[in-house]
């Protein structure tokens, strides 16, 4: 029978890291105007039934929020933005960089 | 590390009140408690309370039911494992097995419906894939309240989506079950979710903690803090004055149970690992204890080596936590490291958190404490065991009516009379469209109509020849309502009948038995008539019960559910392509109804009685003849090898027209031969042990013939249908078939936005 | 076993119809598909290729994105550039839209639910090679997808038409696609991409519709 001390050798403790916070950005991705999104319709439908009846429009979007541990040009988060986190043939994005906090 | 564990984490020792309200929010009672102390033979440890509370919960030990759950018969010449472990197994043929088993996700899908219903999903397939099964088929069967009453349409249609975005995503078929609305489950809808899997006989995996030195290994999702005490909190009914217990539900990732789902598959067919189980309500414990207690050896955990998502967990959270899409697996050490490459390649979170000793004991430790440390034999074998008081339902006081229900009836319009009696319970398309039923390439029959499922399972490796398997999940619960015992009788029956109209043979049955609060005499009455006439029902059909759950205190402000015991059964096609569906359009046909000769109508608690507003006296089920249901369905297996035979639906509760509506898509021109005088009631009330069949007009004469037969049922020709029309001719009134339909979808697409 | 397998099947996370597809080729054409795993960088020295239906990457931030961006993308690429012959179907037309290997995009369906039923498809190409496959007007083929509603601008979907690009087109829109379209090729007609899934619709000993072979059929007279 293996003793309680025999165990500990087995399993180093865990700890988590923390790293370095160089740059926020966010990212909000919507659908193009002229796209019909099926679920904001359905948002829209329920909250008048509900009797919000002075609701104009509703757009649901998407926020990315970026927290990167290297400096990025604006260029690299756009091509980001463009070629990876949209479909641009039917989604539209708006970049916003973010104040980091101070790290630790 | 030279570490030595001899330092405990802090006993759980306060001053009474302090204590009671500790126990109290543990739902840990006196008794209890003194049997913990008795069995650490110390005050516990926070840690190993918890582990005792989700542990001796109703929903993990069954301690109300346990005592009745002894009353099923369990064993059979197909029966391969019986209750006891993840699933039940039955072999199907030479050496293919079906590996199927029912739960229940009722408490957290009334919370957040679309959650709640997604983890059953999950957590049904894990327990038929951690047998080493590859699912095949999911059923499920819900119960909502009203659908007029506040939160029904809501819960309906988050339910519904999260169903089908889980088992869509994972790759399985939903193919059967049934969706009911009454106003009992205004208050607590029911979701009981049933998984099949198809396995080789010789390669049946059990979660067994087995091999000393072997280590215990973690993978799948990292661990947050969702779920804790789910175990707890669905072994509670709600009130309205608990609002700070809706926090414990789980989230699921059906995109993960995939990748967990084939890596569990690799890892088995490379024959890496000895045990398998998966964390399911009460998470890493009752998995760990489970698995120690089959093998009957003793499990030491660290905890620190858990993967975790969320910083500074706990080990009361790490061990009670219910995050989904989790898996221990047991593997000897020369193969850890091929192990390890099939975790990598499908990217999952896994580490090594356990060994397999031969203590006897589950050892936890966390951060050099010791925070659990117990023997498993204790927990499981002195879990509480209620025997609890039953009294009989009285029978509420019969008021003679006024007038007879066939005036009832005529006092309305007929073709809203027919609406409302088509209508108000079941919805079909509008939610099975929602799921996919055709992934897998092995449904032949989907529920259209309402019947069951087939599908035919080839597997060269397990059978030379394809198999056919159908499935249905349903319950008859107004009938449970009146009279549990027959109404839990007809309940295996419906089930039953609804497989053998496809052509296959019943050979076992799981269950979900949803109930009230078991601490009121009558509930628990009615919950120990219906294990009764269950297990009747299973002896007289040859269907034992493989595996099951049991869903209690299904109750909100002291207002309990109708009895729900809902039966989930599995039947053997001989020949699967060939399988009869549940209805016919577009063709001239004739239909008969097959019933018993005698005694074939039932009107207390069928669709007629509620549909005229329960404004009849309480009468008497008419019991099923289980003679006369052998002898129909020999005659339906004979009939069904003709491949003149159209369509066969089985008839129940809902009466002969609705039925025939239904077979007939409510299409096409439908000439009824009903007479006011003469047969009215065969048309309208509830039929016992019925069957539709619609064959072409040129086989009526030798169908006939066939019927002659019969001794203890009789064939009756109900109705004469041309393709080309659409028009009911009922009592001589002629009603448009379109417009029914009509209105009848618009009240289930209202359900959905 | 055919061991020089001429077509190949991309499995990615989270593919569910890769094994139909085996199943339906096996069957059917008596063909081996072979397997390759979307973190290859090559693929092997195939005809064709068929990108299964599914919920690859559990369909997250868009249907077929992130498969788009795997290690296997460039081999596809390359395949697609050399004229090779690329079946799409469902989860796999979403990849091929998200990869611009064809144009168009597939967005939730307009009911916003997920819908599985029989569909009715109108064959609309005017090649001659594919009349001379698909020889009906009207196939019976399933769909089974939340994410179908074909959408293009109005000078994509004119060069389209111009182009004889559209393949197939609903009879009862099911999903809200613009002009009804199921499935699509590209300019040169090798890469094909449709919703409806073929394979479910190809199996003979099934109580349903085999039209969906022809489109299977079509692809490998392409191909092979």
């Amino acid at each position: 029978m293996k003793s309680r001390k025999e165990y500990g050798k087995i399993f180093p403790p865990h700890k988590l890291q923390r790293n370095h916070v160089a740059m926020k950005y966010k990212i909000d991705v919507a659908f193009k105007k002229e796209i019909l999104d099926p679920e904001a319709r359905a948002v829209e439908q329920s909250l008048r039934k509900k009797g919000f009846l002075s609701i104009k429009n509703i757009t649901i979007a998407k926020t990315f929020f970026l927290e990167l541990e290297d400096k990025n040009t604006l260029e690299d988060i756009e091509n980001l933005a463009r070629n990876y986190l949209t479909n641009p043939l039917s989604e539209t994005y708006v970049i916003q960089k973010l104040d980091t906090e101070p790290s630790v | 590390m030279n570490q030595v564990i001899t330092k405990r984490a802090p006993f759980v020792q306060a001053e009474p009140s302090h204590l009671n309200t500790i126990l109290a929010s543990h739902k840990i009672t006196k008794e209890d408690h003194k049997n913990i102390l008795s069995i650490l033979e110390r005050p516990p440890t926070l840690a190993e309370l918890g582990v005792f509370s989700a542990m001796w919960s109703e929903h993990c030990s069954y301690k109300s039911s346990r005592v009745h759950l002894k009353k099923f018969p369990t064993k059979g010449p197909h029966v391969v494992m019986g209750p006891g472990e993840n699933a039940g197994v039955i072999r199907l043929k030479d050496k293919l097995c079906l590996a199927f088993k029912m739960e229940s996700h009722n408490h957290p899908s009334y919370i957040d419906p679309y959650q709640g219903a997604a983890t059953g999903v999950g957590g049904i397939l894990r327990d038929v894939f951690c047998m080493g099964a590859r699912p095949v088929a999911l059923l499920n069967a819900l119960r909502f309240g009203e659908k007029s009453h506040g939160k029904s349409p809501w819960l309906c249609e988050h339910v519904v989506k999260g169903i089908g975005d889980y088992g869509n995503c994972v790759g399985i078929p939903t193919v059967a079950g049934s969706t009911h609305f009454d106003p009992s489950y205004n208050g607590n809808i029911l979701v009981n979710a049933m998984a099949c899997g198809i396995l080789h006989e010789d390669k049946i995996f059990t979660g067994s903690a087995a091999g000393v030195g072997n280590l215990i290994y973690y993978v799948g999702a990292a661990t947050g803090r969702d779920g804790i005490h789910g175990a707890t909190m669905a072994s509670a009914s709600f009130d309205d004055t608990k609002e700070e217990e809706k926090s414990a539900v789980q989230v699921g990732d059906p995109f993960f149970e995939k990748l967990l789902l084939e890596a569990t598959l690799e890892v088995l067919e490379k024959k890496l690992v000895v045990g398998l189980q998966d964390m399911g309500a009460a998470g890493l414990t009752s998995s760990v204890f489970e698995m120690a207690s089959r093998a009957g050896t003793g499990v030491f955990l660290d905890l620190n080596q858990v993967p975790t998502r969320t910083v500074g967990m706990s080990p009361y959270e790490l061990m009670l936590s219910e995050s989904q899409e989790r898996m221990l697996m047991v593997v000897e050490p020369k193969n850890k490291k091929e192990l390890e490459a099939v975790f990598q390649k499908w990217d999952l979170a896994y580490n090594k958190i356990g060994v397999i000793t031969d203590t006897k004991k589950v050892e936890a430790v966390f951060e050099e404490r010791l925070h659990v440390d117990m023997f498993v034999e204790p927990l499981v074998e002195r879990a509480p065991l209620y025997r609890r008081p039953m009294k009989p339902r009285e029978a509420s006081p019969c008021k003679s009516p006024e007038e007879s229900w066939q005036t009832l009836f005529f006092k309305e319009n007929l073709a809203q009379m027919i609406t409302k009696l088509c209508g108000g319970r079941v919805a079909h398309e509008a939610i099975y469209e929602q799921y996919d039923h055709e992934v897998g390439l092995r449904t032949i029959i989907s529920q259209e109509g309402g019947g069951a499922s087939v599908l035919e399972i080839f597997e060269p490796s397990c059978s030379p020849q394809p198999v056919g398997i159908a499935l249905a999940a349903n319950c008859l619960e107004n009938y449970c309502g009146f009279e549990p015992r027959e109404g839990a009788r007809q309940s295996v029956y419906k089930v039953a009948r609804s497989i053998i109209a496809t052509g296959a043979t019943p050979l076992a049955i799981t269950d979900c038995l949803n109930f009230g609060n078991p601490e009121i005499p009558e509930i628990m009455w009615s919950f120990s008539e219906a294990v009764e006439g269950i297990a009747q029902a299973c002896e007289e059909l040859g269907t034992p019960v493989v595996s099951g759950n049991v869903s209690l205190y299904n109750e909100t402000n002291g207002k309990s559910i109708l009895p729900t015991p809902m039966i989930g059964m599995v039947g053997l096609h001989d020949n699967p392509v060939f399988a009869k569906r549940a209805v016919c359009s577009g063709k001239d046909f004739i239909v008969y109804l097959l019933s018993y000769k005698e005694k074939e109508t039932n009107l207390a608690a069928s669709n007629l009685w509620e549909t005229l507003k329960y404004q009849l006296p309480r009468q008497v089920l008419t019991p099923i003849q289980s003679e006369a249901e052998e002898e129909s369905s020999n005659f339906i297996r004979s009939v069904v090898k003709e491949e003149t035979i159209l369509a066969i639906k089985d008839v129940d509760r809902e009466g002969v027209l609705p039925s025939l509506l239904r077979l007939c898509q409510f299409t096409g021109d439908i000439e009824t031969f009903c007479e006011k005088e003469k047969n009215l009631e065969l048309y309208l009330a509830g039929i016992v042990g019925g069957y539709l069949i619609a064959l072409p007009p040129f086989f009526e004469e030798s169908f006939e013939e066939k019927g002659k037969d019969l001794q203890k049922n009789k064939l009756t020709k109900i109705a004469c249908v041309k393709k080309e029309g659409d028009e009911l001719i009922f009592l001589e009134e002629r009603i448009s078939l379109f417009s029914l339909k009509d209105k009848l979808q618009k009240e289930t697409k209202e359900l959905f936005h | 076993m055919n061991t020089s397998s001429q077509i190949a099947i991309i499995v990615y996370p989270g593919s569910n119809c890769d094994r139909d597809c085996e199943r339906a080729f096996k069957d059917i054409f008596d063909i081996d598909l072979l397997r390759v795993w979307h973190t290859e960088l090559s693929l092997p020295k195939v005809r064709g290729l068929i990108l299964p239906g599914g919920f690859s990457y559990g369909d997250y931030l868009r249907s077929g994105a992130l498969a788009s961006f795997s290690p296997i993308m460039n081999a596809i690429r390359e395949h697609a550039k050399k004229g090779g012959s690329i079946l799409g179907i469902c989860n796999g037309f979403q990849i091929l839209t998200e990869s611009r290997l064809l144009p168009g995009t597939l967005l939730r369906n307009s009911q916003n639910q997920f819908i599985c039923k029989k569909t009715k498809l109108i064959s609309s190409k005017k090649d001659s090679l594919w009349n001379k496959v698909v020889s009906e007007k009207v196939l019976n083929i399933p769909v089974a997808h939340k994410d179908g509603r074909y959408y293009l601008d109005e000078n994509g979907l004119k060069n389209l038409e111009d182009n004889d690009q559209i393949l197939l087109t609903y009879e009862n829109n099911p999903n809200g696609s613009v002009n009804d379209i199921a499935g699509v090729s590209s300019l040169c007609g090798n890469i094909l991409g449709m919703m409806p899934h073929p394979e479910r619709a190809a199996l003979s000993n099934r109580q349903a519709s085999t039209d969906g072979r022809k489109i299977l059929e079509y692809f490998l007279s392409r191909a092979l």
